[in-house]
């Protein structure tokens, strides 16, 4: 499947819908062709009763014998396999056509947010961007494959069926027209409604679901806090809230299934009273003489069958207003990450220039922070050029790694210049104080952000940082698999792979957050000589207060000095 | 599934049989609707052929007319209440299943919840409770009422011609359990391979999500999601196999009952032939068994989820049945603590010596070593993080074994402070307070002060009511385990265990922090788990016990 960069550039000033529209614009080809078939399902719907009434008429006021109808009869066989299969297409076409848009999207979103700044991504629950990419893409599914074709086949159907009963019977073509146009008024109606709750209910759902994934990472924290019950009477609240909030939503939709329930039955009804008093001689004005037991029973067939793409498509609209609020939601995520973006600085500030000279890192009065007003620190100004260690040092919470996420680009400053000079704009190594432990083998951990490295490399780097002995004395060597709390291993080893994935894959700029924060005075003489080694041949700028590091720095810049303390 | 079929019977038995009702009544007026307004045409077309021939036919026409108005109405009436009735109940249902399975998890031992990664939860969780809800909404209240149509209306054609109704009530049991066996068997195993890869894409992303800061600073997120877009396309093949399958299974089931109405037609005309039946009866039995067919015609759609509901249902099923302790000594306060440890392999230095202590007095113990040497691992141990029934582990608490002992009542009198800070997305007050009841603010800003984070708190946008978001986000890692520190001293446990409490702080500040919290800590028995006793504390001169862990 080729990934379609098929979305308007603008994704950020449409509605739901008009998003939901553009998508069926580029599958239009595949969705015109099931309607087709739908349509032309239609038809042979519309012969098969006809057939069938023209046999009963032919049979019991006729009395023909059976046997001399068998040409009605092979032709109702046939027509009653020939019309499952045109649906069998519609529906296969449809579900295309929303492969295809499903597909198209998550590539987008995809793009969107490798493209996005980390620490504006990070406002985004990671539960989140996954009930986004995962349940609200699918929530999609209906509109595409069920809905939009309905919406085209609810008017193409009745029509063709108005057509056939008008020329059997004027009258009950007019009653079937009377009540038609009345019918999506009401669901109009109806609809704006429920889609708003719909919006308001997909919400909720990825809040639940982005409440339930924080409560069971953080599950062990809450045993441990004793807080077990408070937490399940939380989640017996969340959920209840939830059943009203659905409730609220199928009460307005089924409400809409309800009207048209009510003018099927009706019109079946009053249809079927009309023309057995007619029949019986009871009503003689108007057409009501033309009519035959063929014309009444065919339009009493044909009756249920002019509501049902009605009735299909009120069905459906569960599906599109699913689609619309899920396509609201994925908007309204994109909104504010742009919104984010807007306040972290959604492009690159620094100032990079391409040499193949010394890599080259000059800070200009500079000063960083999340918000514009509260800056982190006073200015820095200083300037590394080839390779060498620049310490930032200083209490937590005084903007070390703030400091790193600018230099990284991931951070707009509040003020002044960041300039480098590099190779390529992307030569710049980040390891930040979280690590970031995947859920596979060592090998595939250190693959990921070193993807040249071989075996013997691995081993080597591993061995560099102590951890050779550690993970093939206790474990499967590189194929010992790590888990997301990285089970298996300590708070220190986890680090140490990470910065084994630096180490294998050596940038000429290397931003290190506390790299011995968990570390102890052996591992620390272990890290302290790979950032010996590595400063030899780069630019490396830790975050830290290790006094051991600091020592080793070229240039070391306290940030505390007029940041004031408590007390 | 059955699990989950007895826990619907169990608790929601009067609503199950109301909702079955409503929908049988609503069932039967459509099929009767039809049928009737069939046998009216046809009754009244033949009734005016006879009069306008001059013969003097009688037909009621108004009990046919008022029964067709009455059918009209309860079918509008029957589907609206059957519909929300029902999915009221499933509703009420999931919010037990929810409940009852975060109770259950919530008694896990930790050291098993840990061994599944945090995005499985999540889908098990949300997703698979979504599945849930076909049970009652499409297996079981539909498929019952089918079925007792097809009873009444067999019962009812009894009474007009025995043969047809024998037949009739035979073909239409049989293809109502051969449909509902094959499309289960049809669909099954491709909805359960895609529900399953729909998790491991979903894993997969959340993944890649994660590691955002480490790969965008080298440009690596667009390489790196390849992965994850593999995982995708898997997805959607499997995706589109299920529906192709569902749609064939309906083409397949739409024909054949196409070609018995056909039948069905046939055989009621040959019946007036022969004088079997009349007219009108002949319309009429055509248009039963299309209302009939219909509703049998929905069972393909309706069991295409069986295989996702069935995958869902046998993952939550593991997660609720898990048995709670019982049988187990509740403590509620802390005498003496005997730890022994020999020959464990996270502990490398337990190979070479017996790793032990005894802790009887409220002097602070020490427990010094490298990372890797197995502290928190002796932490674990004790707090049941890591399982305490291994060969070589031996700890007593009263002189009761631990595994012997409650966790519940456990975790009540000891508190452990975890090596990483773990907040949850709430307010800062929220999580200060998690599990405590009316803490007064005075007391949650006091501790706030001994963390040196009361300024920091007023700088808050909210104050105490700021939002800590997702893995507390605006917070700085040293911060993070700072309040954790603080949301420690809100308590008054008789046991206290802090991992690494100074990681992250300069050497002053840890100083500052240590001389605050010391009367607390003094107050009862203490574990402090670091690299070395730090300077502070043996420039003071305070009076300590100390295990070295270090290999040796």
């Amino acid at each position: 499947m080729k990934d379609k960069p098929a979305l308007a550039p603008d994704m950020t000033n449409i509605s739901g819908a008009q998003f939901l529209k553009q998508e069926v614009t580029n599958q239009r080809a595949l969705l015109n062709r099931s309607v087709m078939f739908g349509g032309g399902a239609s038809l042979f719907m519309i012969a098969q009763w006809l057939l069938l009434a023209f046999i009963a008429h032919s049979v019991l006021v006729d009395d023909s014998s059976l046997s001399s109808l068998w040409v009605p009869w092979l032709l109702l066989v046939i027509v009653s396999m020939v019309k499952p299969w045109l649906s069998f297409q519609q529906s296969n076409l449809a579900q295309d056509a929303s492969a295809q848009v499903k597909r198209s999207i998550r590539t987008t979103l995809l793009n969107r947010w490798n493209k996005t700044s980390p620490i504006a991504l990070q406002t985004l629950s990671g539960g989140a961007i996954a009930s986004q990419w995962v349940e609200d893409i699918e929530a999609v599914d209906g509109y595409f494959s069920r809905y939009w074709p309905q919406q085209m086949l609810a008017v193409v159907s009745p029509m063709l069926i108005i057509i056939v009963v008008g020329y059997l019977n004027w009258l009950c073509a007019i009653l079937l027209l009377v009540s038609a146009p009345l019918i999506p008024l009401f669901m109009i109606l109806v609809g704006m409604g429920a889609e708003h709750i719909n919006e308001k209910y997909s919400l909720l759902r990825q809040r639940l679901a982005g409440h339930f994934l924080d409560r069971i990472a953080n599950l062990s924290t809450i045993s441990l806090l004793g807080a077990q019950q408070t937490m399940s009477d939380e989640v017996a609240a969340r959920g209840d809230n939830y059943r009203h909030v659905v409730m609220k939503t199928l009460k307005l939709a089924f409400l809409s299934s309800t009207v048209l329930e009510f003018f099927t039955s009706v019109a079946i009804a009053s249809l079927a009273i009309y023309i057995g008093f007619s029949l019986y001689g009871a009503i003689d004005w108007g057409p009501a003489q033309s009519l035959s037991l063929f014309s009444g029973l065919a339009i009493l067939l044909l009756a249920p069958e002019f509501f049902k793409p009605l009735r299909n498509l009120s069905a459906y609209y569960h599906d599109k207003a699913s689609a619309v609020g899920a396509a609201n939601n994925i908007l309204a995520s994109l909104s504010h990450l742009q919104s984010e973006e807007e306040q972290y600085g959604n492009s690159d500030a620094r100032k990079v220039t391409l040499s193949e000279h010394d890599a080259k890192l000059e800070l200009h009065n500079l000063v960083v922070g999340y918000r514009s007003h509260l800056p982190l620190n006073n200015s820095v100004t200083t300037r590394i050029s080839k390779r060498g260690l620049l310490v930032f040092s200083g209490d937590s919470g005084c903007g070390k790694t703030t400091l790193l996420n600018t230099i990284a680009g991931y951070l707009h400053p509040i003020s002044g210049e960041v300039n480098l000079s590099l190779k390529n704009t992307h030569s710049i190594a980040y390891l930040p104080q979280k690590t970031w432990i995947k859920n596979a083998s060592i090998r595939h951990n250190l693959a990921i952000a070193a993807p040249n490295a071989n075996e013997a490399q691995m081993l080597t780097a591993l061995d560099k940082l102590d951890l050779t002995n550690e993970i093939t004395l206790k474990h499967q060597g590189l194929d010992t698999v790590l888990g997301e709390h990285g089970q298996g291993l300590s708070g220190g080893q986890m680090q140490r792979i990470s910065l084994a994935r630096v180490l294998l894959n050596p940038t000429q700029i290397v931003l290190l957050d506390e790299p011995t924060a968990s570390l102890d005075l052996k591992s620390k003489d272990l890290i302290n000589d790979a950032v010996k080694e590595l400063k030899e041949r780069a630019l490396i700028v830790i975050a830290t207060h290790d006094p051991m590091i600091i020592a080793m720095s070229d240039i070391h810049i306290d940030l505390t000095k007029k940041v004031e303390n408590e007390q | 599934m059955k699990f989950w079929l007895s826990i619907i019977y169990q608790s929601e038995r009067k609503r199950l049989f109301i909702g079955l009702f409503w929908s049988l009544l609503t069932m039967l007026s459509g099929v009767g609707l039809l049928a009737l307004s069939g046998w009216l045409i046809t009754a009244t077309a033949l009734a005016g052929l006879a009069i306008s021939a001059g013969l003097i036919v009688k037909l009621d026409m108004y009990m046919p007319g008022s029964g067709i108005r009455y059918f009209a109405l309860s079918r509008t009436v029957g589907r609206y209440i059957e519909r929300l009735y029902n999915h009221d109940t499933i509703l009420r249902l999931i919010a037990t299943y929810r409940v009852t399975i975060f109770k259950a998890l919530s008694h896990k031992p930790l050291h098993e919840i840990r061994q599944t990664c945090d995005s499985e939860w999540l889908s098990r969780l949300t997703s698979d409770l979504d599945a849930l809800d076909g049970i009652l909404i499409r297996y079981t209240i539909p498929t019952l009422a089918t079925g007792l149509v097809i009873l009444l209306v067999s019962a009812f054609l009894c009474f007009i011609w025995f043969d047809f109704a024998a037949v009739f009530f035979l073909t239409a049991v049989l293809s109502w359990m051969l449909l509902i066996r094959y499309s289960v068997s049809q669909t099954r195993g491709a909805a359960k391979a895609s529900i399953a890869q729909l998790n491991r894409t979903r894993e997969s992303l959340i993944s890649h999500i994660k590691g955002a800061f480490v790969l965008s600073s080298q440009d690596m997120m667009a390489a790196h999601q390849a992965h994850t877009l593999v995982e995708l396309s898997l997805f959607e093949e499997h995706h589109c196999v299920l529906q192709k399958r569902v749609a064939k299974l309906q083409f397949v089931t739409d024909s054949l009952f196409g070609i018995a109405l056909s039948a069905v037609f046939f055989s009621g005309l040959w019946a007036v032939g022969n004088e079997i039946i009349e007219g009108p009866t002949a319309i009429m039995l055509a248009l039963l068994f299309i209302g009939v067919s219909e509703l049998l015609q929905t069972i393909p759609e309706q069991f295409s989820t069986w295989g996702k509901t069935e995958y869902a249902s046998e993952r939550l099923k593991k997660l609720a049945s898990t048995e709670i302790e019982t049988d187990l000594t509740h403590i509620n306060h802390i005498q003496a603590i005997a730890c022994k440890v020999n020959n464990l392999s996270t502990i490398p230095a337990s190979f070479q010596r017996e790793i032990s202590f005894t802790l009887t007095d409220t002097k602070p113990l020490f427990i010094t070593g490298r990372s890797g040497a197995g502290k928190s691992t002796l932490a674990k141990l004790l707090f049941k993080l890591t399982p305490a029934v291994q060969p070589g582990v031996n700890i007593e608490i009263n002189e009761h074994s631990l595994t012997a002992i409650s966790s519940k009542s456990l975790y009540r009198v000891c508190s452990y402070l975890e090596q990483s800070p773990s907040l949850l997305s709430g307010s800062l007050y929220y999580n200060l307070t998690l599990g405590l009841e009316d803490v007064d603010e005075q007391r949650v800003f006091d501790a706030l002060a001994k963390v040196e984070l009361l300024k920091w708190a007023d700088a808050l946008p909210e104050g105490l009511n700021t939002w800590l978001g997702e893995s507390g986000g605006q917070v700085s890692g040293g911060q993070a385990r700072r309040l954790c520190l603080a949301r420690l001293l809100l308590r008054d446990p008789a046991m206290v265990v802090l991992d690494e409490p100074f990681n992250g702080l300069d050497n002053t500040m840890a100083k500052r922090i240590y001389d605050r919290i010391s009367p607390w800590l003094e107050a009862r028995k203490s574990i402090i788990l670091l690299h070395e006793v730090p300077s502070f504390v043996l420039g003071k001169g305070v009076n300590y016990q100390q295990l070295d862990v270090d290999l040796k």
